[in-house]
């Protein structure tokens, strides 16, 4: 019995030291900045001060009464509806005419439509500063030749009812040629037998699409819905580039905000508490989506 | 068995997680031991570093890149050759990075001899008091500075009637404008502000847009808030506020704020400029698709660059007589010594060798402006528009204030918000001031502004 037990530790201990490196490496630079983050969040620092004064709850507090939270929440809402459903849609759209049989060059057009996922959000975000650039922008200049002049003074980007709309559309545009690229591997994995049996029953190319290609990917669609979902709250770098939460937070996100807060205002403890209030928001929904999804 | 060993393994990684990696949270007197060892290790300093021995000065400031890198390790070089026991470690270092690791380091004892660092109540007012910058009175009489530099810049750097530094160089807000467009009108430089706006509206009536001023990066926001309190309140009442005597919310703020909505309003200045990138901003003002550009003096190599001899330089003028011209400016940064630095003496030399008159031709050429005064700089080789810059400062009888510079980073965060907000004629001046009062006097209640 003893010995057996021995065995068993030496056991654990060995396949603990194969884990250890990547162990080590995953709590240096995941798990001890989480708990740090979470530990700044009851303090009040200025990111530099020897000391931090613990202040409880007070961040929290202060966060749950923040109005330019709450428009960055809102913000976030929108990004992640416009930027979940406009892409998978759009993915799914093009996915679908790109298996036809009657396309021709789809390569291409598959090529061209994925590119933009290559690009470096950074890269995106000047390119699209540029677009919509009061100045010379292309689109300002291409609805003034259109003879659109209302729609062209609008000012983009500075116009704090309009700007997250125009964001929202530089954002949509980056990734739907991802989510095309996955519908096209799911589409080509259908057993045509389905398409061909639907077809005998006399079901029209609207009615296979909705009742037998959709119920057959459906598990791509969640997973490609879920990967947005996590990927649009974290959005950072696009809104950071083009205007930088502004003008007067109108394009705020929760973590510009938080970036700001921080890094900006030197306010750290009260950044960290914005960074919890995100996780946990992206954590709950996460969960209930995966609840649902489950469920079915 | 197992599972015995995942909790204890558990509660380990979360016991080293919550140790480690952050400060410790304050105890009381914990803050105010390390002040009094400050002081104490400020005093010994002196005659250990005798002239043979070999000592290794560090510096630390935020010449990266470009003319102005060159120019200070050009001095550094001389300064080797002249003094061979001392070498002179510089480190370069992005404006963030610097301000977040000073304090620490310094507390530390790792901290260099001699760094740059805002010059404001909120940055180096806060060295001072913390006992972190060491105190030139002395050097000040030892090395006549008052002699050299400009009474104004010296003023800048001092706290509690003590000088904590020396300002490195000045940075002036101004106008830009573009000669040709001002002859072909028959134009001469506005003398007053009603002139000013007089010149716009011709423009204006022209077709041309008259002011290019950009504000998408919300920093150029504080820019024009400056120039405007300055013009129309005067450099003295807005030096009270900044000193925390007068409130931002006094009589005629608001209203100087207002004046700046109405240039917009009035449609003096780019229609969009919320969505205005500086960069851009900039171009359109190099390519002629504007009269005049606001903005400052650091913009002076990139127009003669791109302009030639077509650009000249103005101040916005004070809105009404009995205000003294002081256009609004403020020190890069001050150069600043550590109080706990081992080798004072050659520290300060060192600060002194930088700005000596043998060493203004490589400032000027590099087309910095240090704070030294009756420099005659006709033998060296800079643009006409630097010597404008030069002459108009030199005639100017007091710095006015730029207020960002010397304010904490939340009153600077409520600022570039309601700037934006003015020019989008969402609220107004009065209500902008409101918000600054708030933030100033938060940050003052949080020890992160100190007021006399």
């Amino acid at each position: 019995m003893d010995k057996r037990k021995r065995m068993l530790l030496k056991n654990w201990m060995g396949c603990f030291a194969f884990a250890l490196p990547a162990l080590l490496f995953y709590c240096l630079f995941l798990v001890i900045p989480i708990f740090s983050t979470v530990r700044i969040s009851f303090h009040e620092w200025n990111g530099a001060a020897p000391f931090m004064k613990f202040v409880g709850l007070d961040n929290y507090a202060r966060v749950l009464k923040d109005p330019i939270f709450y428009k960055a929440l809102g913000n976030n809402v929108i990004w992640i509806l416009f930027t979940i459903f406009v892409p998978v849609l759009l993915g799914l759209i093009f996915a679908v005419m790109l298996t036809q049989k009657y396309v021709k060059g789809k390569f291409l057009y598959r090529l061209t439509y994925f590119m933009p996922n290559v690009v470096s959000l950074v890269a995106v975000g000047i390119v699209w500063g540029w677009i919509y650039n009061p100045e010379f922008g292309i689109l300002g200049r291409m609805l003034n030749a259109l003879g659109m002049h209302g729609a062209a003074g609008i000012d983009f980007l500075g116009d704090e009812k309009m700007v997250i709309w125009f964001l929202v559309l530089a954002g949509s545009w980056t990734c739907y040629g991802f989510n095309m690229v996955v519908f096209l591997a799911a589409l080509q994995g259908i057993d045509t037998s389905y398409l061909e049996v639907a077809k005998l029953e006399g079901a029209n190319a609207f009615q296979k699409f909705i009742y037998v290609i959709v119920p057959l990917i459906k598990g791509t669609i969640v997973l490609l819905v879920s990967n947005s979902l996590i990927g649009s709250f974290k959005v950072f770098d696009l809104i950071y580039i083009m205007t930088k939460g502004g003008p007067y937070h109108s394009s705020e996100v929760i973590s510009t905000y938080m970036y700001n807060s921080a890094f900006n205002m030197n306010d750290y403890g009260y950044g960290s508490a914005l960074a919890v209030v995100l996780a946990v928001i992206i954590a709950v929904c996460s969960g209930i989506f995966m609840k649902l999804t489950d469920k079915e | 068995m197992g599972r015995k060993w995942k909790v204890l393994t558990g509660l380990v990684l979360v016991g080293t997680m919550l140790a480690g990696c952050t400060p410790g949270t304050a105890k009381e007197g914990d803050t105010a031991e390390s002040k009094t060892e400050t002081k104490t290790d400020a005093g010994d300093s002196g005659d250990n570093a005798a002239s043979t021995e070999k000592i290794e000065l560090n510096m630390w400031d935020l010449r990266t890149e470009g003319a102005g890198a060159k120019m200070i390790d050009t001095i550094i070089e001389n300064f080797e050759k002249e003094n061979p026991n001392v070498t002179i470690k510089r480190t370069a270092f992005k404006v963030a990075d610097l301000r977040n690791t000073i304090k620490p380091a310094i507390n530390s004892g790792e901290g260099p001899d001699i760094f740059s660092y805002d010059a404001g109540a909120g940055y180096l007012g806060v060295l001072a008091n913390a006992g972190l910058a060491m105190d030139l009175s002395d050097y000040r009489e030892q090395y006549k500075w008052d002699d050299r530099f400009h009474d104004w810049a010296l003023e800048k750097t001092v706290y509690d009637g003590k000088l904590y530094g020396v300002a490195n160089e000045l940075e002036m807000l101004g106008v830009y404008y573009n000669k040709k467009m001002f002859e072909e009108e028959g134009i001469e430089v506005p003398e007053t502000y009603e002139e000013f706006m007089q010149i716009c509206q011709k423009f204006k009536d022209k077709g041309i847009t008259p002011l290019i001023m950009d504000d998408k990066e919300q920093w150029p926001g504080f820019h024009y808030e400056s120039i405007w309190l300055n013009s129309f309140v005067g450099a003295d009442r807005v030096k009270e506020a900044v000193a925390g005597k007068i409130p931002w919310t006094s009589e005629g703020f608001g209203a100087a704020l207002d004046e700046l909505y109405s240039v917009f309003e009035k449609g003096y200045a780019t229609e969009k400029p919320l969505s205005l990138a500086s960069e851009d901003a900039n171009k359109a003002f190099y390519a002629g698709e504007g009269a005049m550009r606001v903005t400052g003096t650091w913009l002076v190599s990139a127009c003669v660059e791109n302009m030639k001899d077509n650009v000249g330089f103005f101040f916005v003028p004070v809105a009404s007589d009995d205000l003294d011209n002081c256009p609004p400016g403020g020190l890069g940064e001050a150069v600043v010594v550590n109080s706990k630095t081992k080798y004072p003496e050659e520290t300060v030399k060192f600060l002194d060798y930088m700005f000596q008159p043998d060493n203004m031709e490589l400032w000027y050429e590099a087309g910095l402006i240090p704070s030294v005064k009756d420099v005659d700089y006709s033998a060296y080789e800079v643009s006409e528009l630097f010597k404008d810059v030069v002459d108009e400062i030199n005639a100017s009888e007091n710095l006015g204030e730029n207020i960002d510079v010397l304010m904490p980073p939340k009153v600077n965060d409520v600022t570039q918000n309601y700037v934006q907000q003015l020019i989008a004629g969402k609220i107004d001046g009065a209500a902008c001031m409101e918000q600054k009062q708030k933030a100033f006097e938060e940050e003052i209640e949080a020890g992160n502004y100190s007021v006399e």
